[in-house]
């Protein structure tokens, strides 16, 4: 996954990148590792400014589904930091870009919460249940979103 | 060749200086604000496109480096072969 360039290039434009290894690192694996709970590889966190966790990919994935976790990522930093419009922007995005992973039916629910929050208008829940109406709707996000209706 | 150069204007600048006045192979770009002739251009944009993640493994620093420049931090745990 790293060596996609769209991968690289996310990632270089995005965040500042940082490793620890298991064995070259073997001291700050262990001290990281306890102190955001990563016992396993690879694990990727999304750390906001201040070194809180607010998005985690466990497992290897394929390019799409990591760039549309990572996107999704940065969606749910804005979403803690209520940057509504950042947020529902992001997960909107990964929706449009990815729709095939995992990553797009949450963002798609999520997408939804965004708007209600910056709005406080019930119906951009009620559209996002529509939605799931039309796609992913096996995914556990649109029996989430089915209480909209 | 200024076909094949416009994947690459996302990566570097480019734009052809003169383009009437000489030939295609003999023509002067500017890329990333340097002068170069149209072969050189594959051999800037080549390096770019695999330029590979520069991870930092001082976490300390690179958390201390995100508070000041509030930019998110991705870390990641990982055992593949360096």
């Amino acid at each position: 996954m790293w060596p996609d360039e769209r991968v690289v290039r996310f990632v270089n434009q995005h965040f500042l990148p940082a490793r620890v290894h298991v064995k070259e690192d073997a001291a700050e694996f262990k001290r990281y590792g306890e102190r955001y709970n990563a016992l396993w590889t690879p694990t990727i966190l999304e750390l906001d400014a201040e070194g809180v966790e607010r998005h985690r990919v466990e497992g290897f994935l394929p390019a799409d589904d990591l760039l549309g976790q990572l996107t999704l990522g940065l969606a749910h930093m804005a979403f803690q930091q209520q940057r509504w419009a950042d947020a529902e922007r992001g997960f909107r995005q990964v929706v449009q870009q990815f729709p095939h992973t995992d990553a797009a039916p949450e963002a798609l629910y999520w997408a939804g919460v965004a708007r209600y929050k910056a709005t406080g208008d019930a119906a951009s829940l009620k559209d996002t249940a529509r939605a799931f109406t039309q796609r992913y709707q096996k995914s556990t996000w649109a029996t989430k979103a089915s209480v909209w209706r | 060749m200024p076909i094949r150069l416009k994947r690459w204007n996302h990566l570097v600048k480019i734009r052809p200086v003169c383009p009437n006045a000489v030939s295609e192979d003999n023509a002067w770009w500017i890329v990333s604000d340097f002068w170069t002739r149209p072969g050189y251009i594959q051999k800037v944009a080549t390096r770019e496109h695999a330029m590979p993640i520069q991870f930092r493994h001082d976490v300390d620093q690179v958390l201390k480096d995100a508070k000041a420049q509030q930019k998110p931090v991705l870390l990641d745990f990982s055992a593949a072969p360096m």
